[in-house]
C-alpha cells in the first residue's frame, strides 16, 4: 500500500485547492513544502522582515537562479540573482506566495481561452488557444469566490465576464474616500470603473476574522487571516479534516520514475539535510511556473533522460511573466481645501478602482482589434525605508544631509501618491523559458533554473497604450508629476506557464486535465498549464484551474469516498 | 595595515564607547563575533552618519533615532553576511584615506561634508554611502524593537502611521 493517496509539491495557490479538495473526498494527503510554517500568529507589519531581508523567501547565496535578459547587441547577458539582487522568489513557506499577494483577483474572460482564433497569430509569438472555454472554468471560478472569499460588486460594463452567480458572495472592502474622486474622474472619460474583486474578506466569515485594515496588505502576511492565502483559506481547513499532513522544510529533490515512466517515489531534503523517501498513488506539482519546470527537468530516469514529460522538449518553454507598465502621479495638498486634504489622509481602507475599458483595443496605431489589459489603480506602498531608499537619488546623484531631510519631509507630508499597474498579455515566445543552469547549484547541490526573460516588442506597446490612456485618468483627477515605466523587464511575482496544457503531446506537456502526457500519475496544478496568460494576475485562475484539475483526481482515484458522502448528508 | 588595525577591533572594545548599544544587543545577545570596529572606527561611522542624517532644525538626525547602534547591530547580527560587515568596515578605511592629517571624527562640519563630497565622487565611494544610507533609513524608520526610530521618532516627523501588530521582540528578524 502507498504511504499517501495524494503527495502535493508546493503549499500555494496551485497546491491549496488540490489537498482541501481531495482531504474533503476523504483521501489522504501530503503537502511537501520546501519553506517553514508560520501561522497568523507570525506577521507583523514589520518592514524589516517584510521587505528588506530574505524571511519569507530563501537566501540568494544559498538558492539562486540564473537569469538572462537581452545584452541590446542581439545575444543574452547572464547574472545569478545573488550578484543582481533581483530576486524570483516570491513567498516560499506553507502558503507560498498566496500568503504576501495583494489579491486582486480578476477573471479572464472568454476570449482569453482563444487568443489565438481572435486575434490571429502574432508573427515571433506562440500564441495558441486553450484546450478548454471559459464555460469549463467558470463553476470553478464561482467556487473560489465562495469557498477562498472574494469580495466585490459585480457592474455592467463592455467587457464584463459572464458569471453564473450574480453578485459576489462578500461585499466590496472599505474603500477610501478617493475612489469617489476617481469614479468621477473616469466617468468625465467616458470610462467604466469597477471595485476591484479582492480576495479578502471584508467581515469575518468562512471561520476567518475580517480584514483590519491596516494599511499594509502586499507583501505582507496577514494576521487576521482575511486574505485568502492558500493558506488561511485552505489548507487550514484540509488540515482540520485529520486526513492532510503537511511537512514543512521539504525541498524535492526529485520525482523518481519506475520501469513502465509512471511515477513511482519522491525523494526530498529534510531540514536536517537528510534525503527521504516517499510515495502516493498521484503526484501533483505545484511549486510556481520557474521551479516547477526546472522540478520535472531534474527529475531524469532510464524513462525520462530529459526530464518529465519533456520527451519533446516542451518543459520550461512558453513562460509567461505578466506584461504591462505601472506610473504614478501625486496629490500635492496645497492644491486642495482643507476637507479634501483631510479625505486624501484616510489610512487604511483600499482605493480598489480597475479599468477594464482597453481590455479590447481597436485602433489603427495597433494595427486594428489586438488583446489589450487592465488597469489598477492603488496608493503608493506606504513602506517608508523602502521609499525613502528611493528618494536618496537626485538629478545629481546621491542626496543625504539637508537636502535629503528635505525632500524626504516633503515627499512624505506635501502629497498622496497614486500608482496604477497595467496588465496585459506577455505574449509565449521561444526567448521566455526556463533551463538548468549547467553549472550553478543550490545548497542541496541541485542544479538551479536559468530564467531566459525575453519579450515580445508587442507587450511593450500595448503597455504603452494603456499607459498613456491610465496617465490621462490621472491627470484629470489633479495629479501632478505624472509618470509612466513600460518595459520588458519581468515582474518576478506574476509567473505562469512553462509546462501548457494542450491537446498535442508535441506542443504542450500536460493534456487537458493537466496531466501529463504519457505519466498517468502526475499533475500540476500552479499557473504553469496556461498557454497564453491572459490581462488580470493570475492567483484567481490558478486557484480555480486547481479546483478543477482536483475534481479531476477525485475522479482518477474513485470519486467522493463513501464515508465522506455520508459526513456531508449527516 | 595600521590603518585597518585602526578600524577593525573587537567587539568588546565597541561596547566600552558610549554608543547606545540596544540594536547590538537585542540581536547578538552574548555571542558577540570575533573582531568588529575600534572605539576610533566607531566614532568615524557616528560622524559620517551624523553627516548623511544631520539632526535639528528639521527632523531627527543619527543621534536621536541611535543610527550607529544600529549600524553596529547590523556588523554584529549573525545573519549579516561576512562580505557586507567587510564592505562596511572597507568604506570607513576610504573614508579614512581621504582624510588629511587629523582623523575624520575631529574635523569640522564643514570639512566633513566635503570629505563625503569628495567620497561619493567617485563610485565606489557613492555606492558605499548609499547603502550605508539604507540602514540609516532602516533606523529612523523601521520598528523601534531593532533599536533604532526610538518612540517612533521617524514616523512621526514624516507624518507616518505604522501599521499593526507590531512585531515583537522574540519574532523580530534572525528570531522568526
Ligand atoms: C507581493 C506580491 C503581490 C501579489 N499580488 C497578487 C495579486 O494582487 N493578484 C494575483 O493574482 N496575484 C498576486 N501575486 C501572485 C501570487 O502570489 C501568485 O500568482 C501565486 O501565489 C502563485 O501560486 P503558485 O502555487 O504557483 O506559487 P506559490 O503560491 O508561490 O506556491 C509555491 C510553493 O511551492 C514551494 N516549492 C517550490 N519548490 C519546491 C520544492 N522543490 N519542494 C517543495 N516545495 C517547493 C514554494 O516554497 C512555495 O511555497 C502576488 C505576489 C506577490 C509576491
Ligand atoms: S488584515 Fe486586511 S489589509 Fe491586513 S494583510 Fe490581512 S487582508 Fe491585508
Amino acid at each position: 500500500m502507498k504511504d499517501y493517496d495524494v503527495c502535493v509539491i508546493g503549499s500555494g495557490a496551485g497546491g491549496g485547492p488540490v489537498a482541501y479538495t481531495l482531504a474533503e473526498a476523504g483521501y489522504r494527503v501530503l503537502v511537501l513544502e520546501k519553506g517553514p510554517w508560520f501561522t497568523e500568529k507570525d506577521f507583523f507589519k514589520d518592514e524589516i522582515v517584510c521587505c528588506r531581508r530574505s524571511v519569507y523567501t530563501p537566501e540568494l547565496k544559498d538558492e539562486r537562479h540564473v537569469l538572462e535578459t537581452p545584452d541590446g547587441g542581439g545575444s543574452w547577458s547572464a547574472e545569478p540573482t545573488s550578484e543582481s539582487g533581483w530576486d524570483f522568489w516570491n513567498g516560499n513557506c506553507v502558503g507560498g506566495s498566496s500568503n504576501f499577494m495583494s489579491g486582486f483577483f480578476l477573471r479572464l474572460k472568454p476570449d482569453d481561452f482563444r487568443l489565438r482564433s481572435t486575434y490571429g497569430a502574432i508573427a515571433g509569438a506562440n500564441v495558441v488557444d486553450w484546450p478548454i472555454g471559459y464555460d469549463e472554468l467558470e463553476p470553478y471560478y464561482d467556487k473560489v469566490e465562495k469557498l477562498v472569499g472574494v469580495s466585490g460588486k459585480a457592474l455592467p460594463h463592455p467587457h464584463a465576464d459572464p458569471r453564473s452567480s450574480p453578485d459576489f458572495p462578500f461585499p466590496p472592502t472599505l474603500e477610501h474616500p478617493l475612489a469617489d474622486w476617481l469614479d468621477r474622474s473616469c466617468r468625465d472619460l467616458d470610462l467604466h470603473p469597477l471595485p476591484t474583486p479582492r480576495a479578502i474578506l471584508p467581515a469575518p466569515a468562512l471561520g476567518r476574522q475580517g480584514c483590519a485594515y491596516s494599511g499594509y496588505c502586499g507583501s505582507y502576511g496577514c494576521a487576521t487571516g482575511a486574505k485568502g492565502s492558500a493558506r488561511a483559506a485552505l489548507l487550514d481547513k484540509a488540515l482540520a479534516s485529520g486526513r492532510c499532513e503537511l511537512r514543512p522544510h521539504s525541498m524535492v529533490a526529485r520525482l523518481v520514475g519506475d520501469a513502465r515512466g509512471q511515477i513511482a517515489a519522491v525523494e526530498y531534503f529534510d531540514k536536517d539535510g537528510r534525503k527521504q523517501r516517499v510515495d502516493a498513488r498521484i503526484y501533483v506539482v505545484a511549486c510556481q511556473a520557474v521551479e516547477t519546470a526546472r522540478l520535472l527537468l531534474r527529475s531524469t530516469g532510464p524513462r525520462h533522460p530529459k526530464g518529465l514529460a519533456n520527451r519533446h522538449g516542451q518543459v520550461g518553454r512558453n513562460l509567461l511573466f505578466s506584461a504591462g507598465g505601472s506610473g504614478s502621479g501625486d496629490l500635492p495638498y496645497d492644491h486642495f481645501t482643507a476637507r479634501q486634504v483631510d479625505e486624501l489622509k484616510v489610512f487604511g481602507p483600499f482605493l480598489n478602482r480597475t479599468l477594464q475599458d482597453w481590455y479590447v483595443i481597436d485602433d489603427k496605431a495597433l494595427g486594428g482589434r489586438v488583446k489589450g489589459g487592465s488597469v489598477e489603480f492603488l496608493f503608493q506602498h506606504p513602506n517608508p525605508i523602502n521609499r525613502a531608499d528611493r528618494l536618496k537619488w537626485g538629478e545629481d546623484g546621491l542626496l543625504w544631509g539637508e537636502p535629503l531631510k528635505r525632500k524626504l519631509k516633503a515627499y512624505f507630508t506635501g502629497a498622496s501618491h497614486l500608482r496604477f499597474e497595467a496588465f496585459c498579455d506577455w505574449l509565449p515566445t521561444d526567448d521566455c523559458r526556463i533551463s538548468l543552469d549547467p553549472e550553478v547549484r543550490d545548497r542541496w547541490g541541485l542544479p538551479v533554473a536559468r530564467v531566459r526573460a525575453g519579450y515580445h516588442p508587442h507587450d511593450l506597446k500595448v503597455g504603452e497604450y494603456l499607459a498613456e490612456r491610465s496617465r490621462a485618468v490621472l491627470e484629470h483627477l489633479g495629479c501632478v508629476d505624472v509618470r509612466s515605466f513600460v518595459s520588458g523587464d519581468p515582474p518576478s511575482n506574476l509567473q505562469a506557464g512553462g509546462c501548457r496544457f494542450g491537446r498535442d503531446p508535441k506542443t504542450s506537456v500536460l493534456d487537458p486535465d493537466c496531466r501529463a502526457h504519457g505519466i498517468d500519475n502526475l499533475y500540476v496544478s500552479d499557473g504553469s498549464f496556461m498557454p497564453t496568460g491572459g490581462s488580470v494576475p493570475y492567483t484567481f485562475t490558478i486557484y480555480a484551474n486547481a479546483f478543477r484539475v482536483a475534481d479531476q483526481i477525485v475522479a482518477d482515484l474513485g470519486g467522493v469516498r463513501a464515508s465522506r458522502v455520508k459526513d456531508r448528508t449527516g | 595595515m595600521q590603518r585597518r588595525q585602526f578600524i577593525i577591533g573587537s567587539l568588546g572594545v565597541a561596547l566600552a564607547s558610549t554608543i547606545p548599544l540596544r540594536a547590538v544587543q537585542a540581536h547578538v545577545g552574548a555571542a558577540a563575533p570575533e573582531s568588529l570596529l575600534t572605539p576610533h572606527a566607531v566614532r568615524v561611522l557616528g560622524s559620517v552618519l551624523e553627516g548623511l542624517l544631520p539632526g535639528a532644525p528639521e527632523g531627527p538626525g543619527a543621534r536621536d533615532i541611535n543610527a550607529t547602534g544600529y549600524v553596529l547591530g547590523i556588523l554584529a547580527h549573525p545573519r549579516t553576511p561576512d562580505s557586507e560587515r567587510h564592505y562596511l568596515r572597507e568604506g570607513l578605511l576610504w573614508l579614512d584615506e581621504l582624510t588629511p592629517a587629523a582623523s575624520f571624527e575631529t574635523l569640522t562640519a564643514r570639512q566633513r561634508e566635503e570629505i563625503l563630497r569628495s567620497f561619493a565622487a567617485s563610485e565606489r565611494g557613492e555606492a558605499w554611502l548609499a547603502n550605508l544610507l539604507g540602514y540609516v533609513f532602516e533606523a529612523l524608520f523601521g520598528d523601534p524593537a531593532y533599536g533604532g526610530n526610538p518612540g517612533g521618532v521617524g514616523w512621526r516627523w514624516i507624518e507616518h502611521q505604522p501599521g499593526f501588530p507590531h512585531p515583537t521582540p522574540d519574532k523580530v528578524y534572525g528570531k522568526l
